[in-house]
């Protein structure tokens, strides 16, 4: 009973993570650029979900439009702060991108207070029992939810024009163009994209712990960055392969290694020991 | 009568590395223009550079009287313009059928919603299918691209810059590394592709197979054009023959 | 045209700085270090809107000693790194006459040593761990060791609300640490037994896998150390997952946020703290309804912290009738005073001896549950 808790745990965990760990794959699959402000788009995702729903009383409405709004302020993170560097070093963009990052967490901290927010009235917070655990609606959601968007986008990838031009750009950009696809246009479909995931996954840890808070984006800042390594750079099977991974093995190590180790420190030691076994990553080795 | 195609004064270069030095040359409705010259005379940049997939530092390009210099790859390639590469590489997580699809269905890209809305990629298919039997290989149609002969790879870059529809026909090096039947065979294709109406301007070094289908020659050396003209009368030339010497090309007239 | 541009603004830039420093004359100086961005930037908030409200009502009466005070705030985010050069800065640039942290105890600690070697004294807030008092005898403590409210906690469960089997979960920091082991410490004399104890993070929100084996556990009482933003979480993912066992907090948790946050699952939940919300104490009546009309959002311990750290340093300056630092140090170690977390009289060390109060959600709002006042069990250390 304990295990299978701690397994659905682990699945809830890692569907999170996956959701945002997706994004950054894509941009990095792109463009090669470590996209740590993605971390910042989770949190700001977080921030609109809560407020929008706060305003409408409706979750259902509120995620869309934040989901769409961070998809927005992401194209334009593209367009103003790494076209403008992408012929120079990849350094550059990650330098960039840091600042980037903290920029954000101090303009939520200056705009919304230090001390978070709360819904007004958390919704999917419904308790039922389930397989003897008693499981609350939202991580019903945050599963299925996860398990839709994705199924959803990869089935667009396959099969519509634009996912398999998307797919083509990402293959070989240069080659790409001569398909007469216009690479700048995928560049920004794929920033929405993934924002639009990063708020998608901010409004399901919103709902989880009732709070968003300006540094709620650090530890997935750097999370997120080493699940996609451990998946195996721009690889999206490998980053979901890794995030599920992940997400149950940080929840039985919390419990069994939780007084030697913290969570964090699993996670990467989880992580060390699986990039030394294979260190192009799980699915890596472009 | 106005040219197709008409380049100016393109200079490029790459850091200190002076590629291509103010070439210009003009393109007519439905022309064989023949692209030549010794190896590293810039002919691959030209024609990047007129695609846009490089930049030049100075040029003048118009399709149809109309000035491309400053748009982007998708949008040259939308009035018109269509290339092959010499190096083929088709995207191997598709068919041979779906590659040609992917850029017959271009037009459909350009707005966004509409190409995620528009779920029917039929027509594009059998365009595709169309296009790669023009070119001879439709038997090959729904092969995966992986493991297959340099003769048909070559054949399907050709489809699919067909499939592009456009009114100017770019090829880089199409018969390289075909042996001589394949390289007759694929010429004798392009040469049909061009009396069907098509221009085309063919980068070649396979000089035998230029002289058979090449209506006129522009001939590049050291990044500057050196020659144009009739074919046989430019390639007895003392500057074209000396611009070859050393290299393992005949250069003997027929 | 813009060469006398660039002119007027350099004179204007000297005027403003010379009017600045004309007035800054006048007042006695009180340094100020407290995390206003980063992690803790919560609580650096609250417990700066504490002090100034304690500096504002001081001044609106006249100030000390003919003085205005002035609170000179800088922000260490919590860094011990940061707070150094921050007391460095104190003392040597702006001079204060005295400091007080609105720190965690890492930046405390640090800062700490910098004034005792420089023979300033220094107040302590809130940050609760013992090494920062045995910097030396110019530094004292307005709140309780973490050691000595753990032990209250023990008390509390076993005798209190007659509990014996106990889950700890405990915050990986100074502040969890010391709870922990002050609860441990007499945690048998009050007949406990301590099932288990889980550690997490401090940047830890999600607690599923703890909450499953908590409740696989199936304790009486869990004494769980943390803040307002982990614990808000943590109750409320105890309870969404059917674990109905009393839980048991310290400040950490005496915040509305926290209340806010957990919502329903907060009902019930008791803390040792110092701020009795149902107090018919005027000094903390009074402070309560000040507080809530100037900050606009309602008092926390923290900010309780603040106000009552200013207060004995004004009450000091009054004693000492005068800036001197010994005079200072000596005002401090003698002052008696009566303040909204309770009576502040120092012992040997500079630590406090006062009662701890025990309050509990009821309603959505913080009420009185108890009061320990064992002298014994809370003496603090006197060395």
């Amino acid at each position: 009973m304990l295990f299978l808790e701690l397994f659905a745990q682990g699945l809830i965990y890692g569907c999170m993570y996956a959701t945002i760990a997706v994004g950054l794959t894509l941009v990095y699959s792109l463009l090669r650029i470590l996209h740590v402000a993605h971390a910042g788009l989770f949190a700001l995702g977080g921030y609109l979900g809560l407020l929008l729903t706060n305003a409408t009383g409706s979750l259902i409405l509120a995620l869309p439009l934040a989901a769409a709004a961070v998809g927005v302020v992401g194209m334009a993170i593209y367009r103003f702060c790494y076209e403008p560097i992408l012929h120079r070093p990849p350094y550059v963009a990650l330098i960039a991108s840091i600042g980037l990052f903290i920029a954000l967490e101090e303009i939520f901290r200056l705009i919304f207070g230090p001390y978070g927010l709360t819904y007004a009235q958390a919704p999917l917070q419904e308790t039922f029992a389930m397989g003897g655990m008693t499981i609350r609606r939202v991580e019903i959601v945050i599963v299925v939810g996860s398990v839709l968007i994705l199924g959803i986008l990869s089935w667009l990838s396959r099969h519509t024009r634009l996912g398999v031009a998307w797919r083509a750009t990402v293959d070989d950009p240069q080659m790409a163009a001569s398909f007469g696809i216009s690479v700048l246009k995928v560049r920004y479909l794929n920033f929405f994209i993934g924002s639009a995931l990063a708020a998608v996954a901010g409004v399901f840890i919103s709902l989880l712990s009732n709070l968003v808070e300006p540094t709620m984006g650090g530890v997935p800042s750097y999370k997120a960055l080493a699940i996609i390594v451990l998946g195996g750079l721009g690889n999206v099977t490998g980053t979901l392969c890794a995030s599920l991974l992940l997400g149950v093995t940080e929840a039985f190590g919390t419990i069994y290694i939780g007084n030697f180790m913290d969570r964090d420190a699993i996670a990467f030691a989880f992580m060390i020991v699986v990039l030394m076994v294979r260190p192009q990553g799980l699915f890596g080795g472009r | 009568m106005k040219p197709l195609l008409e380049v100016a004064d393109l200079t490029l270069h790459f850091g200190g590395v002076k590629a291509l030095t103010d070439v210009s040359f003009a393109v007519r409705e439905k022309e064989f223009l023949c692209l030549i010259g010794p190896n590293g005379a810039g002919k691959t940049t030209l024609l990047k550079s007129i695609l846009g997939i490089v930049q030049p530092q100075q040029a003048e390009i118009r399709l149809a009287g109309r000035s491309i210099t400053h748009l982007p790859t998708h949008r040259r390639i939308r009035l018109g313009l269509a290339l092959t590469h010499q190096i083929v590489r088709p995207f191997t997580c598709m068919t041979v059928r779906d590659n040609v699809a992917l850029a017959a269905g271009h037009q459909r890209l350009q707005r966004v919603l509409g190409a995620l809305v528009h779920l029917d990629r039929r027509s594009e298919r059998a365009k595709a299918a169309a296009f790669l039997e023009r070119v001879g290989i439709g038997d090959y149609m729904d092969h995966p691209v992986a493991g297959l002969p340099l003769g048909v790879l070559k054949r399907l870059e050709v489809a699919r810059a067909l499939a592009l529809s456009p009114r100017l026909l770019l090829l880089d090096e199409p018969l390289a590394g075909l042996n001589h039947v394949e390289a007759g065979r694929l010429a004798d294709t392009v040469a049909e592709i061009n009396q069907g109406g098509m221009t085309v301007v063919m980068i070649e070094h396979n000089l035998s197979e230029v002289l058979r289908v090449a209506q006129r020659l522009v001939v590049l050396d050291n990044g500057a054009k050196i020659a144009e003209g009739d074919p046989r009368q430019v390639l007895l030339m003392p500057t074209v023959q000396a611009a070859y010497l050393g290299e393992e090309t005949d250069i003997a007239a027929d | 045209m813009l060469r006398s541009k660039r002119v007027v603004l350099v004179v204007l830039g000297l005027v403003i700085l010379g009017v600045a420093n004309a007035t800054g004359a006048d007042t006695i100086k009180i340094g100020f270090n407290t995390p206003l961005t980063g992690f803790a930037a919560s609580d650096g908030k609250s417990c700066s809107e504490g002090a100034k409200l304690a500096v504002d009502q001081i001044n609106a009466e006249g100030g000390v000693l003919g003085r205005q005070l002035e609170l000179v705030i800088y922000d260490d985010q919590a860094k011990p790194a940061q707070a150094i050069p921050i007391a460095n800065k104190l003392i040597g640039k702006d001079k204060v006459v005295m400091g007080i942290s609105g720190s965690y105890s890492g930046a405390t600690r640090s800062a700490a040593g910098v004034f005792q070697e420089n023979k300033i004294p220094y107040i302590s807030a809130y940050a609760i761990h013992p090494d920062i008092t045995r910097a030396g005898d110019y530094v004292f403590r307005t709140s309780f060791l973490g050691e000595i409210q753990g032990k209250a906690g023990a008390k509390l469960i076993g005798e209190l609300m007659g509990k014996r089997k106990v889950v700890m979960i405990t915050l990986q920091n100074d502040f969890g640490q010391s709870l922990a082991a002050g609860f441990k410490s007499v945690a048998e004399r009050y007949g406990l037994a301590i099932l288990n104890e889980y550690q997490y993070a401090i940047k830890d929100r999600q607690f599923g896998a703890m909450v499953a084996k908590v409740k696989a556990d199936a304790p009486d009482a869990i004494y769980a150390s943390g803040y307002y933003f982990t614990a808000g979480p943590l109750v409320s993912q105890l309870r969404a997952a059917g674990v109905t066992a009393s839980v048991i907090g310290q400040e950490g948790y005496d915040s509305q946020k926290f209340i806010e946050i957990a919502g329903d699952a907060a009902e019930g939940v008791i803390i040792t703290t110092s701020l009795d919300r149902d107090s018919t104490v005027p000094e903390t009546v009074d402070f309560m309804k000040a507080f809530e009309q100037q900050a606009g959002f309602k008092v926390d311990m923290v900010a309780a912290s603040g106000h009552t750290a200013v207060k004995v340093a004004a009450a000091a300056l009054a004693k000492a009738g005068g800036t001197d630092p010994k005079a200072l140090r000596d005002a401090i170690a003698a002052v008696e005073l009566k303040a909204s977390t309770g009576e502040i009289r120092f012992n040997a060390l500079g630590e406090v001896m006062k009662a701890v109060q025990i309050q509990v959600v009821k309603a959505g709002n913080w009420r009185h549950y108890a009061v320990i006042d064992d002298p014994e069990l809370l003496a603090p250390p006197e060395n």
